[in-house]
């Protein structure tokens, strides 16, 4: 939300005032003095009502620097303004037109996953990220025709909240490829519509305060583009969100036994690092790994050949622990013999953390081979003992990152006394996963 | 005695892995006790009905302890009552593995399995025949477990078929001896790869010497009907296209005297929706076979649109 902290008190003053004065110059939108419309009287007020001094009859843009409502602006009006400047007093304006602000808030939310969030929550995109292109809310091409298999789950859920109740709001976008509406599965009647590139006033009852809205990238073509919230009287933004489209999906893959519920355990160090994905505005899905069978098929690579042949992902990335590292490489096999059917995509990233092969659920070899096609390949191990860790791990595979075969963390102080069943959690092992993946995959 | 000096190398390859000094010198008599139980288990069952099994609570005790041990003195001490255990009855270990694997909520308790067979150095047969006749459970979550331990001794990857020549033996030996076939495992063969399971079948059935025109025409049948799924599977043909010849071959399945055939086609048009419509659906839900119709019914309900 774009308003600072004073804005409420901003409000609370105005409603004080009470400023509906007989109308004789133009219609104020806003707090009487609050020339540039955010809520606040302050310094960039003055220097608008510098702008506007001497105007005579006022124009609409300088309607809130008419203080005394009598259609121009003049020493009167400054007067006014010094006194209201900085919310310095709360004595009434005479015969100002201004109306008591309103304000508003979006929130998005991450992704779904199917008819809900699970195995994640519901995690609304941090304010400081929701105007980034790249940490900014995530959404899903979902072009026209989209069958969408996972029951309109490319729908991304906004809340927006108004101050006072029942304030009337609309939406306007930056690209016609948004499109939104009050259901997650766009029941008939139910789009809100928008004429040019500005919705009507939101469906927004007296008394309410919040309305969930469902926002639709309806375009076969990535992009970014921005949803603002403005009062419906007004052109000044409120709030804003910046989507982007996906352009990769990110598969985690836990080890045996890790089945992904939210919170995370923080045990289950590789759904830590696919929440942190997640949260960072990439397109990350979370699987136990049971998902992948021996040849590669199953609810995960489904969920990347959909993305490829029905969103216009062209990237993907997958890693996994333990038995997970083996269902990458079966993964990353099975999309890459399937290339001709599923299109043009890049596996750019892939990591292995102890990776043992996945053949069954009593496979215990080492998963020493490569990922088909990856660009790029970080690989963590460890060494196992029988009465540590029933002789599990990993080891060197050829081409990895550190070079030249990835990193034995138990040649590094913080790992040297590592387990099988701990090296996944290490916070130096989720941070290079993470901070690799985001250098070679764009969102 | 087994202590926790016994470090593996570095990267020492995983079918060197397993030098525990006890045991061994049993190793080739428990095969055999194995084996005969297996066989004994394997003709006693009708393999058409379903099986109940329990799991052994001292196996599963056991496994747990070792999951849940504090320190290396009490995993050695716990891993010590799994080789008693294995020395008593094999099978109601493997099948203890099994269940426990099953409910495994961490990955310490998940991986025991594979290395209480790694280091028993238990034969890839005796799992098999372990494990065998508790795809004739009804429980699926059970059946779905096993599976997953099957696919070790399965070789498939996304590269390369499954290879089921030790399910061939097994099915081939019951019909030689004029057990009943597993069917169990029959339909985990046609529910992972119906078209690797069908050519096992002729095998192990041995079709050739039977009823060689049989033989041929399932072989062309599977050819056409594969030729379709590749041409899916690759992009050629739309997904939800299937060319006539292919369509016509699959009626013929469904005609076919043997009821695992009709499971192969009921398969075929589980995992391939392009083969389905009313008539072939119905056909399969009403089929006189029980394992046949419960394939198809699976199936049926997942087409809401069917009359």
């Amino acid at each position: 939300m774009r308003a600072c902290p004073f804005a409420w008190f901003s409000a609370v003053l105005t409603a004080v005032i009470g400023v509906t004065i007989a109308k004789a110059g133009q219609l104020c939108p806003f707090t009487c003095g609050d020339v540039t419309g955010n809520a606040l009287i302050e310094l960039d007020d003055y220097s608008a009502f510098h702008d506007c001094f001497g105007e005579q009859p006022v124009t609409p843009e300088c309607a809130c620097a008419d203080l005394d409502g009598d259609g121009d602006v003049n020493l009167h009006d400054y007067a006014l303004f010094a006194l209201v400047f900085d919310n310095g007093s709360d004595e009434t304006p005479p015969n100002c037109t201004g109306a008591p602000a309103t304000f508003a808030n979006l929130t998005a939310h991450r992704p779904r996953n199917g008819a809900g969030y699970a195995p994640l929550a519901k995690i609304p995109v941090a304010e400081v990220d929701e105007e980034s292109a790249t940490r900014g809310p995530g959404v899903r091409i979902n072009a026209p025709g989209d069958s969408d298999p996972a029951s309109e789950d490319d729908l991304i859920e906004v809340l927006l909240t108004v101050q006072p109740p029942g304030a009337a709001f609309a939406l306007r976008r930056s690209d016609a490829a948004l499109r939104v509406w009050t259901t997650a599965n766009k029941q008939a009647g139910t789009e809100i519509a928008f004429a040019g590139d500005r919705t009507d006033a939101l469906p927004i009852g007296p008394g309410q305060s919040q309305i969930t809205l469902w926002i639709e990238w309806a375009a076969a073509a990535h992009g970014a583009a921005d949803l603002d919230a403005e009062p419906f009287t007004s052109t000044i933004v409120r709030d804003r969100l910046t989507f982007h489209t996906f352009r990769s999906i990110i598969i985690v893959l836990g080890g045996e036994g890790q089945v992904p519920v939210y919170p995370f355990d923080p045990n289950s160090g590789t759904f830590v690092v696919g929440e942190a994905l997640y949260r960072a505005g990439f397109d990350a899905l979370l699987y136990d790994e049971d998902v992948v069978a021996a040849d590669g098929s199953g609810a995960a690579y489904n969920a990347v050949a959909n993305a490829i042949q029905n969103r216009l992902v062209d990237t993907v990335a997958v890693f996994g622990y333990s038995h997970g590292g083996g269902s990458t490489y079966d993964l990353a096999e099975r999309l890459d013999l399937n290339r001709a059917l599923l299109g043009v995509f890049t596996i750019t990233y892939t990591s292995y953390v102890d990776s043992v092969s996945n053949n069954s659920d009593v496979d215990t070899a080492q998963e020493l081979r490569r990922p088909p096609a990856t660009g790029y390949h970080l690989n963590h191990y460890q060494h196992g003992t029988l009465f540590e860790d029933f002789f599990l791990d990993g080891g060197p595979v050829p081409n990895s990152n550190p070079p030249p075969t990835g990193l034995d963390v138990e040649t590094t102080p913080w790992g040297a006394t590592s387990t099988h069943f701990q090296v996944d959690d290490y916070i130096q092992v989720r941070s290079l996963i993470e901070s690799t993946l985001d250098t070679h995959t764009p969102r | 005695m087994l202590t926790n000096q016994n470090v593996r190398p570095p990267h020492m390859c995983a079918t060197h892995r397993n030098r525990l000094s006890i045991i061994l010198s049993v190793r080739r008599r428990h095969i055999l006790v194995a084996l005969v139980a297996a066989v004994l288990a394997l003709s006693a069952s009708s393999f058409g009905d379903a099986i109940q099994f329990t799991p052994d609570p001292a196996v599963g005790t056991a496994l747990a302890d070792l999951a849940s041990a504090a320190d290396s003195a009490e995993r050695e001490a716990a891993w010590q009552r799994i080789q008693a255990l294995d020395r008593s009855d094999r099978g109601e270990l493997i099948r203890g593995l099994v269940y426990f694997t099953r409910d495994a909520q961490s990955t310490r308790a998940g991986m025991i399995a594979g290395t209480v067979i790694a280091e028993l150095e238990i034969a890839p047969r005796t799992v098999i025949e372990a494990l065998v006749p508790m795809l004739e459970s009804t429980d699926d979550s059970l059946i779905a477990q096993v599976a997953r331990v099957l696919s070790q001794y399965e070789d498939v990857s996304a590269a390369r078929p499954p290879d089921y020549s030790v399910y061939r033996e097994i099915i081939e030996q019951a019909d030689r001896e004029n057990a009943p076939i597993p069917r169990g495992l029959v339909a985990h063969m046609m529910r992972s790869h119906p078209t690797t399971a069908l050519i096992t079948m002729t095998r192990a059935l041995r079709l050739g010497e039977r009823d060689h025109a049989a033989l041929k025409r399932l072989l062309w049948a599977d050819h056409v009907i594969q030729d379709v799924i590749w041409k899916q599977q690759h992009g050629f043909l739309n997904a939800n296209r299937v060319e006539p010849a292919a369509e016509a071959q699959l009626d013929v399945l469904l005609e076919e005297e043997a009821w695992w055939v009709r499971l192969y086609a009921a398969r075929t048009l589980d995992s391939h929706p392009a083969f389905r419509n009313p008539a072939r659906i119905n056909q399969l839900v009403s089929d006189r076979d029980r394992q046949v119709r419960e394939a198809a019914a699976a199936m049926a309900a997942t087409e809401p649109d069917l009359p």
